[in-house]
């Protein structure tokens, strides 16, 4: 027995020692070897970084009304492990809430952490809630961005997401403005996540987002945006935009586009409301990129004011026919082509002007280049030289089809025509302002490049203001005001590259007023309109009625009635006498000579009857003449202007084949007696165009061009 | 006997170590609980605790524990009372009993009851020396057990059973015996792994058979073979009986990283308190651990984690080596007074103590689950710190009375 003790009090040293020993070992490994690690993790868990966030700055118009401002909330939260009397509480929190005291019972008793009760609550049902004094509920202060103004300029303007941090518009666009800088508080906190204010360590006070002034005007907006919404729902179309610009400057006082949204509630909207179609909608230009090509073929030197083109003949190149909408049997001025909006006269214009200088013109107005406006999801356009390289490509380009542009750049290209040939970067921010108000820093306006002379970008305009004054353009007539303007009605590219869709058109105006100190440029497309779809007809009173009312808002004086280049047209009796019996070269010399086109019918003799085709002074008379026609020049070689000037004073009916400025072949021949009619064929010259390749074909027809 | 030589027979290393200790205490108590104004009243409390716990020291040493172990099973019997009424009287978690303004737990009066039980009991050799008799003496623990897990209290439940077996081991009981009566439970651990099982009920079954004309009935034996095959298959099914936060405990120490805040988090918390105190401690008083209130429960269960935090390893090892005084001492009680009552009473204290300081150590240091024993003389408690004293009064008492006095 006494054996027995001493092994069993043996056992029990042995498992006392090997238990303090391991005690020690384990606190000498804990406190001695890890102990680093340990007092790491004690720190770390200790150390409390609170970030004190930056009050984001307020966007304002260009005279100080707020269009994005903070106001403070209160997100009320729980922990539900710590919530008593779940079932009563809930009834209390869901009544001030008003919301099913279920749901609220059910975050009480949520397995989660944390749970929002109520979320961005204004602060006065938060202290509601605070002052049932319930163990477990907690507030958190915060603020909630609000755009008092609703709708109003919201493309412009974005949104800031609400949980998420996404931003959108001048919120993204501006956000290295507006967000500032949050400050941090660094000190112990203990196991609840309260800091205590005694040990805090290091305080950085939150830099305030600054505020921001954009150019845009209230008022502007809402009018731009007001028409815009009236003529897309009218026309039953897809989408529309509006740019309303301070040429001189680029400062862009309204940017609309519709389908619109409200910010407050971005998300209860479908995301194509989100998007701004005055930056991000492609779409052709159509017939309004015509006063660019006639102004670079100006500033080129390569017309002058006063050539004639005559446009009474399609052009076919290489298979694809061009015609005019309105076929007028005349020669045209350069102001004519633009007045009444002449495919074949301002093809005609580009061939002079040639690919590559067409090309780098539009690139020089700014078109295929982001504008770099302080706005995300800006296109850069879809301008291709590959596609404007061989005569057809040109011939399209010319008038506005087979590259893309934005509603915006459209807006700036106007301004160079409107700002004596400067291009402008655009400007959507005047100043931004720190948050004392003070003004931080000002935006000045920056001139990216002179593309034009101002003499060239005047006669531009004033040729602009014909197409308002007699031609497509007249229902953008401003009252009192001189308008330059041009109308476009482009077709829409099919989806896949390949052709045009049949009957779909994007309808736009473009204008300048006043024509002589062009205060504002407005651009207006509305995409697919239905029904009627000319820029004419769709776009170009939502100019006049947006002109209108903003223009003495503004400010801008009124400048009287427009003026014509030339008288307006009066009846052709007062202005022709009657030739019948008349010799032909004697009407043809009287005609010509008041500036009208002439144009034979039938064979030589005397003049049997005559017509005239419109009333404008581009109107040609038409002489209807019988009987012998005199000897055949010898045209060959010479322009087809010159051939048909030695061909006027006989008389004889002219049939062109081919293409082309100059005179290739003949007949009859040199000499020899003309009967019937005089045959010439027509081709270049110099330089010798390269043939179309397969690869940059377009469809057919273009059957409308406006 | 004059009072030099009284003085002299008395065990003045343990006294000091005692003493040392529950002033220690009171400071740790005061620390965990400080909030930054004035000493705080959960110290206060704690130093009347300690005073509390000295003058109950005085009887238990100064009566002669024979006489003590004569109203033992008296004492056993109102514990027994005192833990079925704490069932319908107490409130919350049912463990305290009120009296007057203040609050006991019964089951630490449970404790030293059924020590002073059993110590008097197995001085019989009729229990100690045969299988039938050694059932007496289960019994005996297992009731108040069962009255504790019934307030649900699992963690001091569970410190009846290393007290019966520790006190078995102490007088004499054959270790074939005790293999006997502690299977069941080497069993309801293994029941987690249904192979590990199936091999110890085979080895069992095997030492039964070899020991066969030891207890003379096969069928004793045999049968206690089968109730561990009984004990360790059903024991999935008590599994789910149990409480939730139980399972958790359990589970949270085989792997405290899994729920950083669930259970395992006082774990972490714990590793870390005492980690971060490295050599020499934060200081008292600077401990950012407990005051910045990551620790749970400082001043009760993790008492020692704030110590460890404050002053280090150096003060970490000094508490061990108090505590080891204490064991040591009584082992060496337990020694020199023989394989009477007085040498298994002195088991008893050894095994109360050890299991309070093994588990609580365990726990703070992240060897055991989380069990929420309070650790004797440092963690603030009325009851346990009373109990602790009238402990040491017995050994003091034992040793007193036992021929020689160790000296080392």
């Amino acid at each position: 027995m006494a054996a027995g003790r001493k092994i069993r009090l043996f056992v029990i040293y042995a498992a006392l020692t090997v238990f303090f020993a391991a005690a020690v070992g384990r606190l000498f490994w804990l406190q001695v070897i890890e102990n680093h690690f340990y007092a790491e993790l004690a720190r770390e868990q200790s150390m409390d970084r609170e970030r004190i966030p930056a009050v984001r700055g307020v966007i304002y118009d260009r005279n100080g009304h707020p269009l994005a401002v903070n106001e403070d909330v209160v997100s009320v939260y729980c922990i539900p492990g710590l919530v008593r009397n779940k079932k009563e509480n809930a009834e209390k929190v869901a009544e001030i809430l008003g919301v099913e005291p279920s749901k609220v019972l059910a975050k009480f008793e949520s397995n989660r952490k944390s749970e929002w009760l109520g979320r961005e609550l204004t602060p006065e049902v938060g202290e509601r809630i605070m002052e049932l004094r319930l163990a477990g509920v907690f507030a958190e202060p915060g603020t909630l961005r609000v755009y008092p103004e609703e709708e109003l300029a919201c493309h412009v303007l974005g949104y800031v997401g609400r949980r998420d941090g996404s931003l959108a518009g001048a919120e993204r666009g501006l956000n290295q403005y507006l967000e500032g800088l949050p400050g941090v508080s660094e000190g112990v906190g203990d196991a609840v996540g309260r800091q205590l204010p005694v040990l805090t360590e290091t305080y950085v006070p939150p830099l305030h987002g600054l505020s921001c002034v954009l150019t845009i005007d209230k008022w502007c907006q809402h009018v731009a945006e007001r028409e815009l919404a009236r003529a897309v729902e009218k026309h039953r179309a897809a989408a529309g935009a509006v740019v309303i610009m301070r040429p001189a400057t680029g400062e862009v006082l309204a940017m609309a586009s519709y389908p619109n949204y409200d910010p407050n509630r971005y998300n209860e909207y479908k995301p194509e409301h989100w998007r701004n179609n005055a930056v991000s909608y492609l779409y052709e230009p159509g017939s309004t990129i015509k006063p660019f090509i006639a102004a670079a073929a100006l500033e080129e030197g390569v017309v002058r004011v006063g050539d004639e083109f005559d446009v009474s003949k399609k052009i076919t190149i290489s298979g694809y026919t061009i015609t005019d909408l309105r076929p007028l049997d005349a020669a045209l001025s350069v102001e004519d082509i633009i007045a009444y909006s002449s495919n074949i006269g301002i093809v005609k214009i580009s061939n002079c002007l040639g690919s590559l200088r067409t090309f780098e013109y539009l690139e020089l107005f700014g078109f295929g280049a982001p504008t770099g406006i302080n706005l995300p999801g800006e296109s850069r356009g879809l301008l291709d030289y590959e596609r404007v390289k061989y005569p057809v490509g040109r011939a399209y380009a010319s008038f506005g089809q087979g590259f893309g542009i934005t509603p915006l750049q459209m807006a700036l290209a106007v301004s160079v025509l409107a700002n004596g040939g400067r291009l402008m970067r655009p400007m959507l921010v005047r100043s931004v302002l720190d948050d004392t108000g003070a003004e931080a820093y000002r935006f000045e306006p920056t001139v990216e490049r002179e593309v034009l002379s101002p003499e060239v970008a005047r006669k531009v305009r004033l040729m602009m203001e014909q197409t308002v004054v007699r031609g497509g353009g007249e229902l953008a007539v401003v009252e009192g005001y001189r308008v330059a303007g041009k109308t476009g009605t482009s077709q829409v590219g099919r989806a896949d590259g390949r052709g045009y869709l049949k009957g779909v058109y994007n309808a736009s105006f473009v204008g300048i007023v006043p024509v002589d100190k062009p205060e504002v440029v407005i651009v207006v497309v509305i995409f697919r309109p239905r029904g009627e779809f000319f820029g004419g007809k769709v776009a170009a009173p939502v100019f006049a009625r947006i002109a209108e009312d903003i223009l003495p808002s503004l400010k801008v004086p009124p400048t009287g009635t427009p003026t014509y280049n030339e008288p307006p047209p009066t009846k052709w009796e007062t202005r022709i006498p009657k030739f019948d019996g008349a010799d032909p070269s004697e009407a043809i010399t009287e005609i010509a000579g008041r500036g009208f086109g002439v144009r034979l019918t039938d064979a030589g003799g005397s003049v049997s009857d005559m017509y005239i085709n419109g009333t404008g002074p581009c109107s040609v008379v038409e002489l209807r003449l019988s009987g012998e026609l005199g000897v055949m020049p010898d045209v060959e070689g010479k322009s087809f202007r010159d051939a048909m000037r030695l061909l006027a004073p006989t008389g004889a009916a002219v049939t062109i084949s081919g293409e082309g400025g100059d005179v290739i072949a003949q007949s009859p021949a040199p000499g020899r007696p003309i009967k019937g009619e005089v045959t010439l064929e027509l081709g270049y010259l110099e330089p010798v165009v390269p043939a179309l390749s397969e690869s940059d074909e377009e469809t057919g027809e273009t059957d409308a061009a406006g | 006997m004059n009072r030099r030589a009284i003085i002299r027979r008395v065990d003045l290393l343990l006294l000091v170590s005692v003493l040392l200790l529950a002033v220690i205490g009171v400071f740790a108590v005061g620390s965990a609980t400080y909030d930054g104004t004035g000493v705080p009243a959960f110290a206060r409390r704690q130093l009347g605790w300690v005073g509390l716990g000295v003058l109950a020291f005085i009887p238990a040493a100064a009566v002669p524990y024979r006489y003590i172990l004569k109203v033992a099973p008296f004492l056993y019997a109102f514990a027994v009372v005192l833990l079925v009424l704490v069932l319908f009287t107490g409130s919350g978690a049912r463990r305290w009993l009120a009296v007057g303004p203040f609050s006991f737990q019964p089951s630490e009066f449970a404790k030293v009851a059924l020590i002073l039980s059993l110590a008097g009991l197995l001085s019989y050799k009729r229990v100690t020396e045969s299988l039938g008799g050694l059932l007496v003496p289960v019994v005996l623990a297992a009731v108040p057990a069962l009255l504790v897990i019934a307030e649900p209290d699992l963690g001091t439940a569970v410190v009846f059973i290393p007290l019966l077996f520790g006190m078995l081991f102490a007088a004499g009981v054959s270790y074939t015996r005790l293999f006997i009566l502690v299977s069941p439970f080497i069993a309801l651990v293994l029941s987690f792994n249904i192979w590990l099982l199936g091999l110890f009920i085979a080895a069992s079954a095997v030492v039964v058979y070899i020991n066969r004309w030891r207890f003379g009935e096969k069928t004793l034996g045999f049968s206690a073979a089968g109730l561990c095959a009984l004990i360790g298959f059903s024991a999935p099914f008590f599994w789910n009986m149990l409480k939730e936060y139980q399972k958790q405990r359990l589970l949270t120490f085989i792997s405290p990283e899994v729920d950083p805040r669930g259970a395992g988090y006082s774990i972490i918390q714990a590793k870390i308190a005492v980690g971060s105190g490295q050599l020499f401690g934060k200081g008292y008083l600077d401990g950012t651990q407990v005051h910045l209130r990551f620790l749970p429960e400082p001043h009760t269960d993790f008492i020692y984690p704030v110590i460890a935090e404050e002053f280090g390893f150096v003060g970490s090892v000094f508490i061990l080596v108090l505590f080891f005084v204490i064991l040591y001492r009584a082992i060496a009680v337990c020694r020199d007074a023989g394989p009477g009552p007085g040498g298994v009473l002195a088991a008893g204290v050894f095994v109360y103590f050890l299991t309070h300081i093994v588990v609580n150590l365990g726990m703070a240091v992240g060897f055991l689950p989380v069990v929420g024993l309070p650790l004797p003389f440092l963690s603030y408690g009325g009851s346990i710190t009373v109990a602790s004293f009238v402990m040491v009064g017995l050994l003091v008492d034992i040793a007193y009375r036992s021929r020689t006095i160790t000296r080392w």
